[in-house]
């Protein structure tokens, strides 16, 4: 068990979750008389150029950070899942299609994709982001629930229920997904990773939440401006926050995954 | 097989557009590389997607590839420039220019007294012209060229700025007779007068090539070649300056700061006449029924914190619309200060109150509007963030929604603006007269309308300057931009760039600076 890993993890969503008790500002007001400190007694990860604290941003950041990679990995499953299984379920033709057309939009560059969508109908809201993210990421996991299903849908107690008239979502709820879970936890843990990526690349290019929005990417955005002013701080404490927390997330993962070959090279 | 032949010819058919493609860009760079770039200035400036004196008054590149009939000397007085020397009859109200006769276009035709009449007819007849300076020349009733070298323009009435709007760049008849002046394919390809030809408009890497007119009528600039690359960001071109990849570049303070101490850089700090405010639309449905309580804002707003934190104390606190003006500056008019108690007196007397959220409500609604503000002008951006959280804490919630291009059809209630003023004071009429060609924002005040006009007919300078503070004493009675700061202009540049002069007040944006760019020299 990645122990180490999940204690660090736990101690960070706790912050977030904590954060009015931990933050020792107001994390959108402007200090300013205190621009550009060093972390210090005061500001302990400093303030940036417009006197905002970093320490308290970070931990109010993190919520937004962490729940678009929650939503985003949610909305994944939500359309994966039941994707791969009505394309491994179904017959080769339908199969065929469903599977090239998963395949074509998973050829395109997702930030490409991202990048239009958020365009087009962004509208800078954590949930609107949250929801590009979610159905431009969907087509690994699709994939391997497919050939997970593919596996197991002709064995006796799914041809047994579907013999007693289950409906598919009922089959899908109470006999595939069950079955599938330990193969696809790791690919599905690791897109909330890919999601916090995902958002922080594009609020640093300022497509994704605006700055007022909080949030670990967006304070990332004031990066190019802190790299000129020689204000490492800026830069530092949210990258280090975004790293610590996708190693994290990527070790269990990883932890995961080892488990599943294990019980596969078990049978 | 035969997919696989489809799937092949397809590879083919892409790989040699692609070796196409570079070749393109191969040659493109060698062209460059070739070009002795030793004298050549390469500018960060603004983007440009037009270049017509008549579409773009503040903007750079049209000031030194056109030239006007007058041009504004180091004070900001206009001179005689297209024109040797005019008179003007006082009686009919009338002016006489006497051209040169040793102007060409940049292609190689004569300038005569035709382009100059055909300029001013377009400006005052064409009803489709989308131009925010049309108020300006209302008061022009003909214009004539009895012969190729004079023009007659005459007036309806006395119009004490009509010189200083005689500046504007006169535009090429044979070039443009017949055509649309605001959708032509010259504006990406402008002929002109000026001390610069245009060469080339690389939009896709967004870089203005211009080369100096040596048949130019006056001084010929001693730099050969400008580079003029169009980026907006201040961050980029804060980078660019640092990377060598520009040597010269208007920056934010915060920025300019920081090359101060750097012995390869120069900064020159030029005063302006550019203000920073939030322009409110008086056409939005909250300032329709809310107009009287914009001005009661300023009480609310810390203006002094907001200069030393957003433009490193490289400002002054605004007050009046033209308050770097020479006939500005009516102290009177300086009726609010920071003072919260006041604020929330003056929204008692108002009908404002607090709701449950600390929000001040009237008649069901709440204090809130909405202004626009570009991405990339992170000092705007700034300035708005501040103003916000200000407000927000007396009780007033200004939303700030970024935006990458101004959408004035999307109701927002205002924009975070600059103007100004650094010529004539009348430069703000076409803003604040009713429905005037610069009235973007809808402002309408009869007494304002008033004051406005009489200052433009009026004659007699003290008389002028009295109006005026008249004018701004209304004004800042019933604002209809809340004005926070006049910013100064500080440019950056590598230190072989020598010859700019900080004599002149700089207008929008701190354009103007290449005023007299005849003189500047370049050393690497």
């Amino acid at each position: 068990m990645p122990l180490f890993s999940m204690a660090i993890l736990l101690l960070i969503v706790l912050g977030c979750v904590f954060a009015p008790l931990l933050a020792n500002h107001d994390p959108t007001d402007f200090y300013l008389s205190d621009l550009n400190r060093p972390p210090g007694q005061e500001f302990r990860f400093g303030t940036d150029s417009l006197g905002r604290d970093l320490y308290s941003m970070m931990w109010y950041g993190g919520r937004v950070s962490i729940l678009v990679g929650l939503l985003g990995a949610s909305i994944i499953a939500a359309i994966g899942i039941p994707y791969g299984c009505i394309s491994g379920v179904a017959g080769e033709r339908v199969d065929f299609i469903l599977m090239r057309f998963a395949e074509l939009c998973g050829s395109i560059p997702s930030i490409l994709f991202v990048l239009v969508l958020s365009a087009a109908f962004g509208d800078g809201s954590v949930v609107s982001i949250s929801i590009i993210i979610g159905i431009t990421g969907w087509f690994g996991l699709a994939r391997i629930v497919r050939g997970e299903v593919r596996q197991i849908r002709d064995s006796e107690f799914i041809l047994y229920a579907r013999a007693c008239h289950a409906s598919f979502p009922y089959v899908m709820i109470h006999h595939l997904v069950p079955n599938l879970v330990s193969a696809i936890m790791f690919v599905l843990v690791s897109s909330i990773s890919s999601c916090m990526i995902m958002e922080s690349t594009l609020s640093f290019l300022g497509l994704g939440l605006p700055v007022t929005t909080i949030s670990w990417g967006s304070m990332l955005s004031l990066a190019n401006k802190a790299l000129l002013l020689d204000t490492w701080w800026v830069v530092i404490f949210p990258g280090l926050f975004l790293v610590t927390t996708l190693l994290c997330i990527t070790n269990i993962a990883y932890h995961f995954r080892k488990e599943g070959n294990r019980k596969a090279s078990n049978l | 097989m035969k997919k696989t032949l489809s799937i092949l010819s397809a590879l083919c058919i892409l790989l040699l557009s692609l070796s196409l493609a570079g070749c393109g860009s191969k040659e493109a760079a060698n062209d460059q590389g070739k070009a002795d770039m030793s004298n050549t200035l390469v500018y960060a400036g603004e983007s440009e997607s037009t270049i017509n004196p008549l579409l773009n008054n503040h903007e750079e590149l049209p000031d030194i590839i056109f030239s006007g009939l007058m041009k504004y000397d180091a004070n900001g007085k206009p001179i005689p420039d297209l024109a040797e020397s005019y008179d003007y009859d006082e009686a009919a109200n009338t002016y006489t220019f006497h051209l040169r006769h040793d102007v060409k276009w940049h292609d190689g035709k004569d300038f005569t007294a035709d382009d100059v009449v055909y300029t001013y007819k377009e400006l005052t007849e064409d009803k489709t012209l989308a131009s925010s300076i049309t108020s300006n020349y209302e008061d022009i009733t003909s214009v004539t060229a009895p012969d190729p070298y004079t023009v007659v323009i005459a007036l309806k009435q006395y119009d004490a700025a009509m010189l200083d709007y005689f500046t504007m760049g006169i535009l090429p008849k044979h070039l443009l007779e017949g055509k649309d002046v605001n959708t032509d394919a010259f504006n990406q390809h402008p002929i002109g007068t000026g001390r610069y030809k245009f060469v080339r408009w690389d939009t896709a890497g967004g870089m203005i090539t211009l080369e100096r007119n040596a048949d130019y009528y006056d001084k010929v600039p001693n730099i050969e070649r400008i580079v003029y690359k169009t980026v907006s960001n201040e961050t980029t071109k804060a980078a660019m300056l640092q990377s060598g990849e520009a040597d010269l570049a208007w920056l934010n303070s915060k920025y300019a700061a920081k090359f101060r101490d750097n012995k390869s850089y120069k900064t020159w700090d030029f005063k302006t006449a550019d203000y920073r405010g939030a322009a409110m639309d008086m056409n939005s449905d909250f300032w329709k029924k809310n107009a009287d309580s914009i001005g009661v804002l300023n009480l609310a707003l810390d203006k002094k914190a907001i200069i030393d934190g957003v433009l490193e104390g490289q400002g002054i606190v605004a007050y009046s619309p033209i308050q770097r003006n020479p006939l500005g500056t009516n102290p009177e008019a300086d009726i609010y200060s920071y003072d919260l108690d006041r604020f929330a007196q003056e929204m008692e007397k108002l009908g404002w109150k607090k709701g449950s959220d600390g929000i001040y409500e009237r008649n069901g609604q709440k204090f809130h509007f909405r202004i626009q503000t570009r991405d990339y002008e992170e000092e705007r951006v700034d300035i708005a963030n501040l103003m916000s959280s200000m407000l927000k804490k007396a009780g007033v919630d200004m939303e700030v929604v970024l935006v990458t291009k101004f959408d004035w059809k999307a109701g927002y209630d205002g924009f975070l603006a600059g103007y100004a003023t650094q010529f004539d004071p009348d430069m703000i009429y076409s803003q604040f007269v009713t429905n005037a060609s610069g009235n973007t924002m809808h402002y309408s005040n009869p007494e304002v309308d008033q004051a406005l006009r009489e200052g433009r007919h009026t004659k007699d300078v003290d008389a002028r300057k009295k109006i005026y503070g008249e004018f701004e004493k209304i004004y800042s009675q019933h604002p209809g931009i809340l004005l926070t700061a006049y910013l100064d202009g500080n440019y950056v540049g590598i230190a072989g760039i020598d010859g700019l002069d900080t004599t002149r007040v700089l207008g929008h944006h701190s354009v103007g600076v290449m005023w007299n760019i005849e003189n500047w020299t370049i050393k690497r």
